[in-house]
């Protein structure tokens, strides 16, 4: 045994700490033979007599001042009015407004990934080959995704990761501004052409819209309008699902 | 460090602010006495000390009691007392930068102790206080500190020796001088 582990021991054996027999015996054969444990020992035992003869130290009678605190906290809690702004409540306020958008940048992420391409992408079903921008899957998971980032003030932000997450370099617009120029409208038509052939209204007709331009997409089309749901109602009742039936049943 | 009543600790943890009036009576002077060890500062310690107890009756319906409500309370007021020395910029326990009051004697004995307990770092003054000033076992200051057992055994073993190598320092220092 070295003097560093009889002198841990005897440290541990002051406050109370159970070394056990075999120990206590090992720590007490060495510190016979130690002088430098001993003065450890000694010095030990007068620090802890010097620091528990000193007088009591002085201490102020808090008491009516923290309960009047706390009379005050309580006021305020049940008023339902906020208890002040500290550090760390504001800390906290600021993680709460900005943990959505950063789960919405992770989950956007990895669905981005999938949909337009990255790590996790498989083949996308609802491609057009020769098509540049994006489809109609990527333009829906592409508005939940702005949604949610849109709701905690991060628009432009939002935007330019949409951007540059599922657009070519050409439709990266760093600011909800409307366009300007013909150059910059050109441009704006350009990129919301890439919302993609299934979106209403752009190459399809919008079932809801009765302008000319509807009209006329629709007559090139060659289909009738329906309303939204209409067609899925009538294939799944064309084939006879017995779930719809019953989901037709309860709900009517 | 005592342990408190179970009945006045249930019912402050039910949000009975007399009950919590009771702990406060309790528990103030060796709240206030850890936070002025911390902070060597007689304001920030009777605001540490508010600050410890605020916090404490804003989460005491969390304290489950599997550990001493003493040693739950000096976790908080060390945490405050950080948060207060951060805040106004102060390093922790460097009090050595600057004036000291409080406690002191004349007695050449206590000058000489709270010398040496300014000369030694930060994690051993605070462990050294927690278990030979507050009389915390090593579990227990462990707990406070959120350092394993052994972690305190150590930093008691180097605090009490630097203390003595302070003290007797200063002891040859005096025989020098005469």
């Amino acid at each position: 045994m070295n003097c560093d582990h009889a002198q841990l021991s005897l440290s541990a054996r002051m406050d109370g700490e159970h070394l056990g027999e075999r120990r206590d015996a090992e720590v007490d054969a060495h510190v016979e033979g130690c002088s430098a444990c001993r003065e450890f020992a000694r010095g030990s035992l007068r620090v802890r007599t010097a620091v528990r003869i000193r007088p009591a130290d002085d201490v102020p009678d808090l008491v009516e001042h923290i309960v009047g605190s706390l009379e005050r906290a309580s006021a305020l809690e049940r008023s339902g009015a906020p208890s002040g702004p500290g550090p760390r409540s504001s800390q906290r306020a600021y993680w709460r407004r900005v943990m959505p958008a950063a789960a919405a940048v992770v989950v956007g992420a990895v669905i981005g990934s999938v949909v337009v391409g990255g790590p996790f992408r498989g083949a996308d079903p609802t491609a057009i080959s020769g098509e540049g921008g994006f489809t109609g899957m990527e333009a829906i998971w592409n508005y939940f995704y702005w949604q949610t980032l849109s709701i905690n003030m991060l628009d432009d932000d939002a935007h330019m990761l949409r951007a540059s997450l599922t657009a070519e370099p050409d439709c990266m617009q760093w600011r909800n501004e409307p366009p300007k120029t013909p150059a910059d409208e050109a441009l704006f038509k350009k990129c919301n052409s890439y919302l993609g052939p299934s979106q209403p209204g752009i190459y399809t007709a919008d079932p809801l819209d009765d302008s000319a331009t509807s009209a006329a997409l629709r007559a090139q089309s060659g289909k009738p309008a329906t309303r939204l749901g209409e067609a899925e109602w009538a294939y799944f009742e064309s084939r006879g699902e017995k779930r719809v039936r019953r989901f037709a049943a309860r709900a009517t | 460090v005592r342990d408190a009543d179970p009945r006045t600790l249930d019912r402050a943890r039910r949000g009975d602010l007399l009950a919590f009036e009771a702990l406060v009576r309790e528990y103030q002077a060796d709240v206030y006495r850890f936070a002025w060890h911390l902070t060597r500062d007689r304001d920030l310690a009777a605001d540490v000390t508010q600050d410890a107890f605020l916090r404490a009756f804003r989460f005491i319906h969390g304290f489950r009691g599997d550990r001493k409500f003493g040693s739950w309370l000096f976790s908080i007021t060390r945490n405050c007392a950080m948060d207060s020395l951060r805040a106004r910029r102060f390093p922790l326990l460097r009090e050595g930068e600057r004036e000291v009051e409080g406690s002191t004697t004349d007695a050449t004995t206590q000058a000489v102790l709270d010398a040496a307990l300014r000369s030694i770092s930060t994690e051993h003054r605070e462990t050294f206080l927690l278990v030979e000033v507050f009389g915390l076992s090593y579990l227990e200051a462990a707990d406070v500190l959120a350092v394993a057992p052994g972690t305190v055994k150590s930093r008691m073993f180097r605090a009490r020796r630097a203390l003595c190598t302070a003290i007797a320092e200063d002891e040859t220092r005096e025989d020098w001088a005469r």
